[in-house]
């Protein structure tokens, strides 16, 4: 993280040094939600995994945390043949925790409390807004990417994700 | 004052020893409606309380009306922290340079105990990674080596496994210090410790003496990051897969099928 801002500050000192001139290149841009659209928490059918997050066991479930999109869920019940049965849609969200089948959760910004008795429709009951805003800067760079990128910006809304995409003048980069 | 303190020391080590049924936990195992996490967690309950923590901050809530949960406190704890873990009553607070020990009062207050450094020579070095505890001793991973992303610093080596006795939460002390080679999550099951090196595979330790792991086997085939024990179900988690284990005989390890992400 340290080393991303001080490339990032090294970018704009040398980018202020060099007369203006358009650079376009190939690299990643965010892609924002809205914090406060709950109505996306929902089950859906098994979604590809690429950035896994923490991992729970819960009753006879393995869940899976896919980084800002939400929870994959693997019935267990036979631990020599694990079955992938869908996906808890939770867009923002990588901390979650279950105490008495309700599912405690964050979107980035908000910790949102979920009930999952039935775990194939987790039922949205509240959120307590805000909570995690201090967290929100280390979700600020794409993950598994070397390169230049879009920078996020607050005010837009919460990060849900990255794309590739066509910049003009980037002003943030990441070796990660 | 004094006696009252020591007291509460002495009524503190000795809820350790009365309080310690057999395993480690992050939160309160055996109720099956609830989860177990890794290593690596920042939220759990404990009773009617969640716990959160941010880079900075421990926040408590009363979530006795699930529907109305009630935030009713928060503290400043330090910066960067990296995880939550609770065991006994006592709340372990790992960051990349400090441990940080909590005791939740009886209105299930978090109250700081203690805060030990791992350097005594300023946070030059940020280590990764996180910090458990079982009856009177935790035990923290510290390494320098990232390959999964996260906020840590290359600038230095250092991979080593900690042990800090906490029997006084107040005045923990190191134990001992074990070279490793890419140590992560780790967990506690039955005596035995595991810790994750990535590519290096998992360690198994083990905790008859719990001040000094020693080490019993390294499992070559499971790359792991972090691990999670329930039940006799040992998940270990791979980047891209989870290595599934149940115990045999003298708790030797059976690998179940794994589970590609």
């Amino acid at each position: 993280m340290r080393l991303n801002i001080l490339i990032l500050c090294m970018s704009v000192f040398v980018a202020s040094c060099i007369p203006e001139e358009k650079v376009v290149v190939q690299g990643m841009a965010p892609i924002y939600g809205d914090p406060d659209d709950f109505s996306k928490i929902s089950f859906l059918p098994t979604q590809p995994s690429v950035n896994r997050g923490n991992i729970l066991i819960y009753k006879n479930y393995i869940l899976i945390n896919e980084r800002l999109k939400g929870i994959h869920v693997y019935d267990n019940t036979d631990p020599t043949s694990p079955v992938n049965v869908g996906f808890i849609n939770i867009p923002g969200n990588s901390i979650l925790t279950i105490d008495k089948d309700i599912l405690f959760a964050d979107n980035t910004l908000h910790l949102i409390v979920i009930d999952i008795s039935d775990i194939k429709q987790p039922s949205y009951l509240t959120h307590i807004s805000n909570h995690f805003k201090s967290s929100l800067i280390e979700e600020l760079f794409p993950p598994n990417y070397s390169g230049d990128f879009e920078c996020a910006k607050g005010g837009k809304g919460i990060v849900l994700g990255w794309e590739e995409k066509t910049l003009e003048n980037p002003k943030c980069f990441t070796n990660n | 004052m004094n006696i009252q303190k020591n007291l509460f020391i002495c009524l503190m080590a000795l809820s350790f020893y009365a309080c310690d049924t057999n395993f480690a936990g992050n939160s309160e195992i055996g109720s099956n409606d609830s989860s177990i996490a890794g290593s690596y967690s920042t939220m759990l309950t404990v009773g009617n309380k969640l716990y959160t923590v941010s880079k900075e901050e421990l926040s408590t809530f009363d979530i006795s009306e699930k529907t109305k949960p009630k935030l009713i406190d928060q503290k400043m704890v330090g910066f960067q922290i990296e995880n939550l873990y609770h065991n006994n009553g006592l709340l372990f607070i790992g960051s990349q340079t400090t441990l940080y020990i909590y005791a939740i009062d009886n209105q299930g207050i978090p109250n700081r105990k203690s805060a030990t450094e791992y350097f005594s020579f300023g946070s030059e070095i940020e280590p990764c990674d996180p910090v458990i505890a079982n009856d009177g001793y935790a035990y923290a991973t510290l390494s320098s080596r990232n390959e999964t992303g996260g906020p840590c610093s290359r600038t230095f080596e250092i991979n080593e496994l900690r042990t800090y006795n906490v029997i006084n939460p107040e005045q923990p002390f190191l134990e001992s210090t074990i070279e490793m080679k890419n140590p992560k999550g780790l967990s506690i099951d039955r005596d035995r410790l595991y810790v994750c090196e990535g590519e290096h595979g998992m360690k198994i330790f083990d905790l008859s003496q719990k001040n000094i792991p020693a080490l019993i086997t390294t499992v070559n085939t499971c790359q792991c990051y972090d691990i999670i024990i329930h039940n006799g179900l040992i998940l270990a988690v791979g980047k891209k897969e989870i290595y599934q284990f149940q115990y045999g005989e003298n708790q030797s390890l059976i690998q179940l099928k794994t589970i590609l992400l």
